[in-house]
């Protein structure tokens, strides 16, 4: 391998694209060229760059998305061997709407309010005076008045359209106060913890979810609650939760880029702290040291640089890079 | 419910016959939609972080979020396992991307330079990860940084990009991105070290 060749394998050497014979023959050249361990630092620093220029969904994004996809696939045409996305369990389709506070509302929706609205006004005017249902609405339009009225109960409406008699068809979901109660375990109350940690604006609520939903961090879709909220969570202590639920899998390839972009871009110092610890549990991890003395380029915060000192120098590393 | 790790971690070879992953597809194909859901959490954050990243428009994102797995639904049946899902449901993604970018240059809307009373604002900086802002030297050195990797970026042909996001932002072999791509792994190594060079000569004294 000439060094000119080495030099064009030198990305794929970090993208460890190389097979063995290539990378062996590399390694050798760049044990005896210094030249060329200086490109290969130089073009790591590159990567690290552009890595840290990857763009991370923002917080709600992803919770509108499945929110508008929910709403776009009941519009299809359900192809023949489907039943549609109306077979989801209704409370969980409930949590995602629950989510999402500001949609797309598109005129069929607005027209729905306002036409709930009318309802809502007409039912309350003939309360006390009528009970008979009118002719053609079969005794139903009544009752979702009286019990707005009495009950607090809200609806929220998912689609209206007027049929060929004339009538309308308002599709609604109930919203009603439900108590749950079972161990955390229990397949839905965990499945409603979940849908919790995600959607409620109390981040009381939400550190106390994590908590109970980090002792079941192996069960399917706890750990990717638990790094959503490391992500997107505004409140550090919610994010300092999640991460003490995520400590477990600190060595997994998600959990650890979870952790890698809280060290650098989390704005607590707590969570950065915490962030070091779990990523140097395991020690025999060199991609840590770059990790870290890139951290100790920029960070401010003295405990944050103490911790990250203690730990490059508990990996036999220096605090700068060259 | 998979868990999304579970299913498609790899994404380089076929689903198999008896794979968890398969068991979706299949229930998926015969219309159980808690099947389908299943599918659409375990990739959909990856698809939205493909988007984001490419497009760097939250609107576009979630408007290619939404045209692919609408696709995936109504072409499910036609999935023959000869590849992974994985790669199958990025390569609607981003064959939904390059659309969009192309669509995007016709109605001459690249740049993310809007004017304001305020003067030039970027949109693209909306992106910027605002838990920096308690860090103003952190956040301008983010700022500068990102600015030149994003044009950067723009330097590169669309491929090029896609192959070089992939592989930098998403972490996928060349042999994935091949496929997702439709094309070789040798193309795509090509691919990726002519945009690699690109960004070193872009970046090079920057970092």
């Amino acid at each position: 391998m000439t060094l000119e060749e080495a030099r064009r394998k030198l990305p794929f050497l970090l993208y460890d694209e190389l097979d063995f014979e290539e990378e062996n023959e590399l390694s050798k050249l760049l044990a005896e060229h210094a030249e060329l361990r200086t490109e290969l630092d130089h073009l790591r620093a590159i990567f690290r760059a552009v890595d840290q220029g990857a763009v991370e969904p923002p917080a709600g994004l992803l919770s509108q998305c499945r929110t508008r996809l929910h709403s776009a696939l009941c519009d299809q045409p359900a192809p023949s061997a489907r039943r549609g996305w109306a077979g989801i369990p209704g409370w969980l389709r409930f949590a995602d709407w629950a989510t999402l506070p500001r949609m797309r509302i598109g005129w069929q929706s607005a027209g729905a309010v306002a036409m709930l609205l009318l309802g809502v006004a007409a039912g309350r005017l003939t309360m006390g005076t009528s009970t008979t249902p009118a002719p053609g609405f079969g005794g139903f339009v009544s009752q979702p008045a009286d019990m707005m009225a009495s009950s607090g109960w809200t609806p929220r409406v998912r689609d209206i359209s007027t049929n060929p008699d004339g009538t309308v068809r308002i599709e609604f979901e109930e919203v009603k106060q439900r108590l749950v109660e079972g161990p955390p375990q229990d397949r839905n109350v965990r499945a409603l913890l979940m849908a919790t940690a995600r959607s409620t604006t109390d981040p009381g609520i939400r550190v106390g979810t994590l908590g109970l939903l980090s002792s079941q961090s192996s069960q399917p879709g706890v750990r990717d609650v638990l790094l959503y909220a490391l992500r997107n969570d505004t409140n550090p202590g919610v994010r300092l939760k999640a991460l003490e639920g995520l400590g477990a899998y600190s060595t997994e390839p998600e959990v650890r880029e979870a952790l890698r972009i809280s060290l650098l871009h989390d704005e607590s110092p707590a969570v950065r702290l915490e962030a070091v610890g779990l990523l140097t549990r395991d020690r025999g991890r060199p991609e840590v040291i770059g990790l870290l003395q890139e951290l100790m380029l920029y960070e401010e915060n003295r405990t944050v640089r103490e911790r990250c000192q203690n730990a490059l120098a508990d990996l036999h590393a220096t605090t700068e890079t060259f | 419910m998979h868990t999304p790790g579970s299913i498609g971690a790899e994404g380089t070879l076929p689903a198999s016959a008896t794979s968890p992953e398969a068991e979706l597809i299949r229930a998926a194909q015969a219309g159980d939609s808690d099947a389908f859901e299943t599918l659409v959490r375990a990739y959909d954050r990856g698809v939205l972080r493909i988007a984001m990243n490419f497009l760097r428009s939250q609107e576009d994102a979630a408007d290619v979020y939404q045209e692919a797995f609408v696709k995936v639904y109504r072409n499910l049946n036609s999935f023959r396992f000869d590849c992974s899902f994985q790669s199958w449901l990025y390569r609607i993604v981003t064959n939904s991307c390059l659309d969009m970018l192309r669509k995007r240059k016709v109605r001459r809307e690249e740049t993310t330079l809007v004017d304001t009373e305020d003067g030039v604002w970027n949109r693209a900086e909306a992106f910027a990860d605002d838990r920096s802002h308690g860090d103003p030297q952190r956040l301008l050195l983010n700022q500068q940084l990102r600015a030149r990797i994003r044009k950067s970026l723009e330097l590169l042909t669309d491929k090029e990009r896609m192959v070089f996001e992939l592989r930098h932002f998403q972490g996928m072999r060349l042999r994935t991105i091949g496929e997702v791509l439709g094309t070789s792994e040798e193309a795509a190594k090509t691919c990726l070290f002519r945009a690699t060079q690109k960004m070193r000569n872009a970046l090079g004294e920057f970092v």
